[in-house]
């Protein structure tokens, strides 16, 4: 049996991970596959307040990542995504580099390290960080998250950042800025745009997990245009499939919490 | 007494740069150009200035050097994928790509890539005329190799 893990990866905070993690998940729920939600930024467990049925991780030392490989390795879990901790990186990757990823291939383990960069030069540069550890024994998936704006200048015009993209093929999805007011309230509220989507009661201002949606997010126009940014981050995932993994050419069921 | 030179622009030095990031597709806006001479060389220039200053350039011809064709006629660099349109409430954003096929994605050759982990920014920036022909001397390696 195969097995997957993402995770993300990136030293800096607030470049986006976390949001990129939100949409795999809900794109893979939504395609009838339910990954062992793993929160290992046990400062901001952000990952957690999104998804409280994520398994926090207190990451007493470096080997406390072990738990990434252990719940693939001789379980019925094939699929894990894992929320790391933003900061240096060096212990973590650290950590990658004490991993037998063909030892693990050869047991049909495959890792996806899910990237998020802005416009921030700090985001591209320690993003490369991990790639310069990781290199091609992962897989990439990265979101140009265009948050503070549309020009991602230190990854499509670096020549690290160049060779990057030409030599280990990661695949883009492009997270365009969502308008700050609706940004705000799903920060605030703790929703993914999925969970207020897929609820029957949203107009009544709850959501699927029944929780408040507030005033802003009930509206019939806003859940319109949300429904809309999310198609767009979907359709690039689509093409992702993969990666995630989900067969390419899929005959799964669409509905929302039906799995194969 | 007064100067007898003619008046030449500031932005002459950089203007194949500018050339280059108003061919991208989406082109990059004039206020985002003056922004980038600011950051890259120094320069102070408003908006406007980047505007007339391509616009003289441009005087009398639809298709000129600096704007080439028009755009919606140009290929798609990422000409394989599809595009889709403008995100409501997002008025900066423009068409992206959809992304390669997976087949494509599964079959391309990979190696590693020569880069040192760094605390500190050690990123090489380009010109988009360096990062255009970087691109194009990989793609032509990865060609050979596969």
């Amino acid at each position: 049996m195969t097995s997957t893990i993402l995770f993300t990866a990136g030293a800096k905070g607030g470049s986006g991970k976390s949001t990129a993690a939100r949409f795999v998940i809900t794109y893979l729920r939504e395609h009838g596959k339910d990954p062992l939600l793993l929160d290992l930024d046990d400062e901001n467990k952000t990952l957690s307040r999104f998804f409280p049925e994520a398994t926090r991780v207190e990451m007493k030392k470096t080997s406390s990542h072990d738990i990434l490989v252990e719940k693939v390795l001789g379980s019925d879990q094939p699929l894990v995504l894992a929320d790391l901790k933003a900061g240096t990186g060096r212990e973590v990757l650290s950590w990658f580099s004490d991993v037998p990823f063909d030892e693990l291939s050869a047991q049909g383990v495959s890792f996806v390290c899910i990237g998020s960069i802005t416009s921030s030069p700090d985001s591209a540069q320690s993003f490369l960080n991990w790639v310069s550890v990781l290199q091609d024994r992962v897989s990439y998936l990265v979101f140009k998250n265009l948050k503070d704006g549309d020009i991602l200048p230190d990854y499509d015009t670096t020549s690290e950042a160049i060779a990057f993209r030409k030599n280990l093929a990661p695949y883009h999805v492009i997270l365009p800025r969502l308008d700050e007011e609706y940004q705000t309230e799903l920060e605030r509220l703790n929703l993914t745009i999925s969970e207020i989507l897929n609820s029957d009661q949203a107009h009544l201002g709850i959501s699927t997990r029944g929780k408040p949606l507030g005033r802003i997010l009930p509206q019939l126009l806003v859940r319109a245009r949300l429904r809309s940014f999310q198609r767009r981050i979907y359709e690039q995932l689509d093409a992702a499939r993969h990666l995630l993994p989900l067969p390419i050419d899929s005959q799964e069921v669409d509905q929302v919490g039906v799995k194969p | 007494m007064k100067s007898n030179k003619p008046f030449q622009s500031v932005l002459i030095p950089f203007e194949e740069e500018i050339r280059g990031l108003r061919r991208r597709r989406p082109p990059v806006s004039y206020a985002e150009i003056a922004h980038i001479l600011n950051q890259r060389h120094g320069i102070a220039v408003t908006y406007n200035a980047v505007f007339n200053f391509v616009k003289v350039r441009s005087k009398g011809k639809r298709s000129s050097y600096l704007f080439g064709p028009p755009w919606h006629r140009v290929r798609n660099p990422l000409s394989d994928q599809k595009t889709t349109s403008v995100t409501l409430g997002n008025p900066s954003t423009s068409d992206f790509p959809q992304g390669r096929k997976a087949e494509d994605a599964l079959s391309r050759p990979r190696r590693p890539v020569a880069f040192s982990f760094s605390d500190q920014y050690n990123l090489t920036r380009l010109t988009p005329e360096e990062a255009a022909a970087l691109e194009k001397k990989l793609d032509e390696e990865l060609k050979g190799e596969s």
